[in-house]
Formats: structure tokens, sequence, C-alpha cells
């Protein structure tokens, strides 16, 4: 049986490398993400679990970084942000303007990019489940589905 | 982060879980974690010393179906078993339940034994007379007990565990799915929402089963209001109403729109069994 107590050494696998951080197991994944490991994509929105700005995901799975230690998270793979290179969704979001502060976009892509991964096929009430975890608190929803349209276009063009 | 300085504790058994709370008590089971990493955030109040992380105990994993009966580990996630097709009014109500990705982390077991009063997942268990697995620490150096009792007895308002019990498993019989269903859940703004009213009923060939959460302070099931119901349908539910008890109102909605609505959805619900 594992145990952790005090400052312990961790070893995430973030973006496909291996990254060592001393936390305490009381830290959030999203803050050792932001403060230990300087990945500072996923955002510090409500840390309550509601607004979905530090999703990240976890084997593929996007969740809330709030709402997770990362102690829990050393088996898993942790994907930010920054580990999307390029990746379809984000073309699209820049080019439907599926943003408008942003403070919410690396959330929205992440969740984004999990649902065109597991629906490749557009389906409205699967896409309203899925994308109703994230707020945009600029209200830009329209570019937002806009741009997970284009993303189902460029994913199926590949 | 949580400002307590907290010990972690990752068994990989049940019997390794319910021993690392003998050494800590007062430590708390964590699945999902959902509930645990943000009330400890937010509040001193919520005193976590310690949490031994019960995700990878193999028995409270378990999805699959057995012995005629369908078992559901207490630490699969919400997502996981509401993506699964044998228990189709259990997947309903755990859809209606926070949001997507809070339901790839939040665990069955959590959200019936977690603090917030709605435990919506509560409710097809309930009318599906399933049973719990636990694990228990033993008195003094004896070895941990384990146990498998029906849901109903040990459920008023929640789950009512000993100190240090660990909810393994939830077992339901095959024949409980396959009953027709309904399910009816409102709220104040959008879809992600605690519920003004969560109702869910079925009919088990006999009669109909009701259950209630969101509109009652606490998920509720009585075999007299399931008599009342199947006896009289629509015409009994004033005396219902009466059954249920006191009603919850709260900023939210009033107690006279709840009732409202309540009526509403007994009455689809029963449009849809009949």
């Amino acid at each position: 049986m594992k145990e952790l107590s005090g400052i312990a050494e961790i070893v995430l696998r973030v973006n496909g490398e291996e990254r060592r951080a001393a936390v305490r197991p009381g830290d959030t994944l999203l803050r050792v993400l932001r403060e230990k490991l300087g990945l500072t994509g996923a955002k510090c929105g409500c840390e309550n679990g509601d607004c979905g700005a530090c999703t990240v995901l976890l084997d593929g799975k996007p969740v809330k970084s709030c709402m997770v230690l990362a102690v829990e998270c050393e088996d898993a793979a942790v994907t930010t942000i920054e580990g999307l290179r390029d990746h379809p969704v984000q073309q699209a979001f820049a080019e439907e303007n599926g943003f408008q502060c942003g403070f919410c976009t690396p959330g929205m892509i992440l969740n984004a990019a999990a649902l065109v991964e597991a629906h490749p096929e557009p389906d409205d009430a699967v896409d309203r489940e899925w994308m109703q975890s994230n707020l945009c608190r600029c209200t830009g929803y329209e570019g937002i589905r806009n741009a997970l349209a284009a993303a189902r276009r460029k994913t199926a063009a590949l | 982060m949580i400002a307590a300085d907290v010990v972690y504790f990752r068994p990989d058994t049940a019997e390794e879980a319910v021993d690392a709370w003998r050494r800590h008590a007062g430590a708390r089971y964590l699945a999902g974690g959902t509930e645990i990493a943000t009330a400890a955030r937010r509040t001193a109040a919520f005193d976590l010393r310690a949490c031994i992380d019960v995700k990878h105990v193999p028995e409270a994993n378990v999805h699959e179906i057995c012995g005629g009966r369908l078992h559901l580990g207490a630490a699969l996630t919400l997502s996981d078993v509401a993506e699964g097709d044998a228990f189709p009014l259990l997947n309903a109500v755990l859809r209606g339940i926070a949001d997507r990705t809070v339901r790839n982390r939040l665990t069955l077991g959590g959200n019936l034994a977690g603090l917030l009063p709605y435990r919506e997942a509560a409710l097809p268990l309930l009318l599906a007379d399933a049973t719990v697995r636990t694990v228990a620490p033993g008195a003094d150096d004896r070895p941990p007990v384990r146990q498998e009792r029906p849901l109903r007895a040990i459920f008023d308002k929640r789950l009512v565990l000993a100190p240090g019990e660990l909810v393994l498993s939830f077992a339901v019989p095959l024949e409980a799915p396959e009953w027709p269903w309904s399910h009816y859940r409102r709220t104040r703004t959008g879809e992600v929402d605690y519920p003004l009213a969560t109702v869910a009923m079925v009919h088990d060939g006999a009669g109909i089963r009701f259950a209630v959460s969101g509109a009652h302070p606490y998920p509720f099931r009585s075999d007299a209001v399931d008599a009342l119901l199947s006896k009289d349908g629509a015409a009994a539910l004033p005396a219902v109403l009466e059954a249920l008890g006191p009603l919850r109102a709260d900023a939210r909605a009033s107690l006279e729109y709840r009732v409202a609505l309540l009526k509403n959805m007994i009455r689809a619900g029963l449009e849809d069994l009949a």
C-alpha cells in the first residue's frame, strides 16, 4: 500500500513526458500543473468543479483538474493544452473564432478534442451533453459550436 | 489546493483500505474525490487529515453480470456505468447528475455516500431492491467484516454505515433493469443543476414502485407510497403527498411549486407505465 505525507516526490506522465514534482498530498492536479510544472494552460476558474476552465485529459478522458489530487494521477497519462500541437480542434477554434477572451479556451479545446475522438460523427445530443461541462463567460458559444463542427470536418478529412 | 496536511493512502485491497482507516480514525475514503477535493479546499470545517484512495481496490471496480445479478462497483465512475446498457433507468438517472466531465470522476459510491442531499443514483437502486456489499474494520484485532445487506435496510436519508465501513459494490437482480421505467428530472436553470425534483418509477409486474429526490429532502422510497400508486394511480396523489411528509422548499423553488411539479411528474410517470 502506497502512503504519502508531508512533501513527497511524485512522477507524473504529462504530455508524454515523465515529470517529477514535490507535492503535498492535498495539492490538486491543477495547482501542481500550474505552479510546480509551469504548465499554465489549465486555468483556475471557480476551483469548484463548475466552470471547466481547468479541464485536462486523464487517460484521454476530460476531467476537471481542480477536483483531482495530483497524487491520484501517478498511474495516469495527463494531457494539458500544451500537449496538443496544432491539433485539428485548435486549428478549428482559431479559424472559427471559437473564443473571445480566451480564458475558457484551453478547457473547451481539450473537452472538444476528447469528444471528437470519442464521437467522430456529429450528434447534437452528445455534443450538448459533453460541452455543457465548460462555461464561457463571454457567451461565445456560437463560435465554439462552429469550431466543433469544423474540427469534425478536419478530423474526417485526415 | 487543500490547506490541511493530509496523509494519502493507496491500498490495493479492501483489507488494506480498512486497515488504513483503523490506523487513521477519521480518514475519509476517496474514489472520485470530486466532493472531498472541493469541500476540503473551501473550508477548514471539512475535516480532512487522511484520505484512502480506493480506486484501485478490485472489488470496488466490478462491472459484470454474475449469478443472475448485475454487479456495479462503488468506485465505477458515473460515466463508466452510464455507458453500459445493462440498466437503462440507472443510466438515465446518472446522466442527469452534475456534468459530463464531473461524471468522468464522480463515482457510484460517492454519489450515495456524499454530503449533497440529492444522491439521485440511489433512486434506481432503491427501486431495484439492490443489495450493498461492504467491508468494515473488525473489532479490536479481529479481521475485517464483510457483509451484503439490502440497500433499503441501510439507507435512511443516507447510507448508514459503521465507522470505517467501506462500500464495495451494489448488486441488482437481473429482472429489475428489464422492468418498464419512467424518469423525470427538472432543474431551475439549465440541465446542469441540482434537481428541483427527480422522480423514478418502475412497474415490476405486480405494481408501481416510486422513488423521489430533490423535491423530497432526501432520496425516498416507501412501500406505503408504492401501494397507494399501485392501487389508485393518480387518484392517490393527495394521499401520496401526505405519505411523503414535508417536502423541500428553498431559494431554488417554493414548496407550492415543487408540489405542483411533483404531481405532474407522477401523473406523467403513471401514463408512461400504463
